[in-house]
């Protein structure tokens, strides 16, 4: 009893040894490396991705993601601003080269309706035809249940995308 | 007493090297500064008093070099401006607010020319519009800087478009 209370109070209140300096020295280094840089914590601001991803929800922004592969469409990704700090979180829905198309509140690929599965709520959208410009994707949030005009939507730079939603 | 005068002479270095740099602080920080002070200004809380407002415009006015430039197509908002302009801009844009704040992220500060400084950052504004609706908008943004007289002033506005409809 007495050994297992020592070893409880020497894990929770450690000797202040040079080598536990370096120990949280090197946790710390650690965690800033891998949340700063590789999975970014964020809280999600604003409706734009509902019923997907809710407002005040919280993921991480997987940085490794499009390290060995391409974004493909339907994948979720953040798209960031200057930098890291402020992301744009969409869904790819076109490709570069492609035709993207609203047509009442439908989306049109090449001129061939694509399903949307994860869009509950949809509002007569209209957008004419154009083309995602290479080096470039189709973004879009998956409410819909707002005007085309009050929604952030628009081709992205692929160098833009920082990553992915974590889950 | 050796290792109290020791103590005392790092003590002392340590005050003055924290000393210098708030004394002297680098044109990165200089600019930074002019970020935060506009960031400020812009901001309104809810029951601001005109004569508050009235200062705060008056302020934000001499944060801007004279012309400055605007470049912002999606607030139909493309040109030169005085610093009288910008302030009545900014006026008659926070009217439409009862609650705004206005927040600087991702400053990247570089120095192309002398006395020229190049900023790009991203700009959020979070309110509530006088009819209760919130708002919260993000932007891209490029600014320059001229360093005029000893102070960093804004010269050219222009938001970058990250998502191109």
């Amino acid at each position: 009893m007495t050994a297992a209370k020592g070893a409880i109070q020497r894990f929770f209140f450690p000797s202040l040894t040079p080598w536990l300096v370096v120990r949280i020295g090197g946790v710390a280094f650690f965690a800033y490396l891998f949340f700063g840089h590789v999975c970014i914590p964020f809280q999600i601001q604003g409706s734009s991705m509902e019923p997907t991803y809710t407002d005040g929800a919280f993921n991480f922004c997987w940085r490794g993601r499009y390290l060995f592969s391409e974004p493909r469409r339907y994948d979720v990704v953040t798209v960031r601003f200057a930098g890291t700090r402020v992301m744009l979180l969409k869904r790819i829905v076109a490709l570069e080269g492609e035709q993207v198309e609203f047509r009442g509140g439908k989306l049109f690929v090449n001129e061939e309706e694509i399903e949307e599965p994860y869009v509950h709520n949809c509002r007569n959208w209209n957008l004419s035809p154009r083309y995602v410009e290479q080096g470039c994707v189709f973004v879009v949030g998956d409410n819909r249940g707002v005007a085309i005009e009050n929604h952030s939507l628009g081709q992205a730079s692929k160098q833009r995308i920082t990553g992915g939603p974590l889950w | 007493m050796v290792n109290g005068k020791r103590v005392l002479g790092i003590l002392l270095v340590a005050t003055g090297i924290f000393g210098a740099f708030s004394l002297f602080p680098s044109e990165e920080k200089k600019v930074k500064k002019q970020f935060s002070l506009l960031a400020e200004y812009a901001c309104k809380e809810e029951g601001e008093r005109i004569l508050a407002m009235a200062g705060k415009m008056r302020n934000l006015e001499f944060l801007f070099y004279e012309p400055c430039t605007v470049e912002a197509p999606p607030y139909s908002l493309s040109g030169g401006f005085t610093r009288g302009e910008i302030a009545s801009l900014a006026a008659r844009a926070r009217l439409n607010f009862s609650q705004l704040t206005l927040e600087f992220h991702d400053l990247s500060i570089s120095f192309p020319e002398k006395e020229k400084a190049r900023a790009v950052l991203t700009g959020s504004v979070k309110g509530k519009t006088m009819s209760g609706e919130a708002v919260h908008e993000v932007r891209e943004m490029e600014c320059l800087l001229k360093k005029s007289q000893d102070q960093w002033l804004f010269e050219h506005w222009e938001m970058v478009e990250v998502l191109k409809r």
